[in-house]
């Protein structure tokens, strides 16, 4: 074989590397991009079907319904990071409902509040310790904990509303700074602060170390098991946030607030291109993907579509993010 | 190549969705927020509502929360309507304790609220059977099915479902000087297999059991069928509240014995015309109205009027 010969033989191998990395780049753009310009294409799509889509009262109302979701699905992001699951967070809500008016009606607002928060810390060790030292696959413990957590909420409760709660403590959910929903104003504080947390501390930098390749963060000498107990406690402390938010909102301690979060986040945190493998995700694309759910979900109220039809376009989009993951972006 | 692929069809779809999009024009609207739009009760409901609204000239916009525990989604969906600019709200709330806030709002706007369902604070009128009205009801049929007293056992439908707590405690105070004694209560999902599943345990924990109380028809079609799979229609009688088809079957069959039917499509009816009322500054006659219950039994079933009921068969 002549030296020229082995020159022509080299060219094609130069030149597929070189497609590789472009498709990959793509991919990597797409992956960033792609959602946001799908959010301004849906917000284009609302303003142009109905005209009341753009007003003041219309964007405040998406933005109070999103508060909770947005602050549930900061939790999500940090466990899906690790490569975990939580499908408690919706009974987690629930449980801190119950607790916290409870706990406001006999001891006031802030301890009350304060209440709640660390019932949420403790659901989410337990979690964790499930997870770590049990060996219980996350979507098994989070699913079983969902159960023990909304009959523990039943039961409590007596299945009815905690009412009574005092009007300053509903009046939080309806107050405005600034024309800002109060709110949406604690779910932002939230995401600022989980953004610091994985970008700036170490403990953040460690969840997406232990998502990435746990075998590899083991050998590197990483205490793998508390940082997992941390990220569910983590997670379930965002809840517990949501879950404040919500029983404002609802001016109650609901025995079965929080339903639909287990789906909605895990919807808003995959839309926003976190992988379900971990190890990858920013966490201002959850934030796009909470505001993806939440347009979606008044864009189609507001055009009058019936809620069945919601059901199966929400379930239909999750179920083309989570493809485009696995098909495209893991492989990349 | 992907990149080019993935542009191409983003921008097909893109001028799919935007092709024929204009400004909807602002008709007369009037919004209903509803726990479930499924089921007997909810269907009649709606069709009563739809009809009237239709009558009237407006156009009915139905949002449906997903469920009785999805009551943070009810109070948003109530947000949306009068973002939408409705005329009236038509609230059936899942638990009318957690409205406070967004009916301040309503009011604010000069929205009224109309409680399509039941009674309850800050709405501007009601038209209903109370859901402790039909748990008295129950309890008369109770006492019609047991008059010497005996042993009962309850479905009660959902936990935390305030409509299935308020039947089942006014049901409870009703019966509370009589014989019947109350043997076994489980609360359960709206849901006929469950129901099923839960009536055959009782049927077998306590085989003396005299009467089954199902909720809503649902669970009440759920407890008829375990007494029919076990051969003890007639031996043991079920008692549930709203006549759906199924329901209306199994009494001809012999295994449902009292229904208390409620007037599902005259409440829509008229909580559309009071809304309609109430728009137009017209003065009500009386702000909560009260549609009667129909005690329904296997005697009396061929000479009900299904009209004010149910929708027609299709």
């Amino acid at each position: 074989m002549s030296a020229q010969d082995r020159v022509d033989m080299a060219k094609p191998e130069v030149t597929t590397r070189d497609h590789g990395a472009g498709v990959g780049r793509s991919l990597l753009w797409l992956q960033n991009a792609g959602l946001p310009i799908a959010l301004v294409v849906l917000v284009l799509f609302f303003s142009i079907r109905s005209d009341l889509f753009l007003t003041v009262q219309n964007l405040r109302n998406v933005g109070l319904q999103a508060a909770a979701l947005a602050a549930v699905s900061c939790g999500q992001t940090i466990v899906i990071l690790t490569s975990g699951l939580d499908l408690s967070v919706g009974a987690t809500v629930a449980l801190v409902s119950v607790v916290s008016a409870l706990a406001i009606n006999h001891f006031g607002m802030a301890a009350g509040i304060l209440c709640g928060i660390m019932t949420g810390a403790v659901i989410g060790v337990i979690n964790g310790i499930l997870i770590t030292w049990f060996r219980v696959f996350p979507f098994i413990a989070t699913l079983a904990m969902m159960s023990v957590l909304s009959g523990l909420a039943l039961s409590i409760s007596g299945g009815t509303p905690i009412t009574g709660l005092p009007p300053e403590f509903t009046s939080l959910a309806y107050t405005r700074v600034g024309g800002v929903p109060l709110p949406l104003i604690v779910s932002v504080t939230v995401l600022v602060l989980v953004f610091l947390f994985l970008h700036y501390l170490r403990l953040g930098r460690h969840m997406y170390a232990v998502g990435g390749n746990r075998q590899a963060a083991i050998l590197s000498g990483l205490n793998v098991s508390a940082i997992t107990v941390t990220a569910y406690a983590m997670c379930s402390l965002c809840a517990a946030v949501g879950a404040i938010i919500l029983s404002a909102r609802v001016g109650s301690g609901q025995p079965s607030l929080g339903g639909s979060l287990p789906l909605e986040s895990v919807a808003a945190v995959v839309l926003g291109g976190v992988s379900l493998f971990g190890g990858r995700g920013s966490i201002f694309q959850v934030a796009v993907g909470v505001a993806f759910v939440s347009i979606l979900s008044n864009g189609l109220n507001l055009l009058n579509v019936s809620s069945y039809t919601q059901m199966m376009i929400v379930g239909g989009t999750l179920i083309v993010a989570v493809t485009f993951d696995q098909r495209f972006v893991a492989r990349s | 190549m992907i990149m080019t692929k993935f542009c191409q069809t983003a921008a097909v779809l893109t001028i799919a969705l935007f092709a024929g999009a204009g400004h909807t024009i602002a008709a007369e609207k009037l919004g209903a927020s509803l726990p479930l739009t499924q089921g007997p009760f909810f269907t009649a409901q709606i069709y009563g509502m739809t009809e009237e609204a239709k009558k009237l000239g407006y156009d009915l916009v139905v949002l449906d929360a997903g469920g009785y525990g999805k009551v943070d989604k009810q109070v948003s969906d109530v947000e949306n309507l009068l973002a939408q600019k409705v005329k009236a709200v038509l609230l059936n709330p899942a638990d009318p304790t957690s409205f406070v806030g967004v009916l301040n709002d309503a009011k604010s706007n000069h929205v009224p609220v109309v409680g399509a369902g039941m009674p309850f604070a800050g709405t501007d009128g009601s038209v209903s059977p109370s859901h402790c009205e039909i748990g008295k009801a129950l309890a008369e049929g109770a006492k019609a099915l047991l008059p010497n007293g005996g042993q009962l056992a309850a479905l009660v439908g959902p936990a935390a479902g305030f409509w299935a707590n308020e039947r089942w405690r006014c049901f409870k105070e009703q019966i509370a000087n009589t014989k019947i004694q109350i043997v076994a209560e489980q609360a359960s999902e709206p849901d006929a297999a469950v129901g099923l599943s839960i009536a055959t345990d009782i049927l077998q924990r306590f085989p003396t059991v005299q009467v089954l109380y199902g909720a809503d028809d649902t669970v009440g079609v759920g407890a008829a069928r375990a007494v029919q799979a076990n051969s003890l229609c007639g031996k043991v009688k079920v008692l549930t509240a709203v006549l759906g088809d199924t329901t209306e079957e199994l009494m001809k069959a012999g295994c449902m014995d009292y229904v208390v039917a409620l007037q599902v499509v005259e409440v829509g009816r008229r909580s559309v015309d009071m809304a309609d009322k109430l728009i137009k500054g017209g003065k009500l006659e009386a702000k909560d109205v009260v549609i009667p219950v129909v005690p329904v039994t296997p005697k009396n079933l061929s000479s009900i009027d299904l009209s004010t009921i149910r929708p027609p068969a299709h």
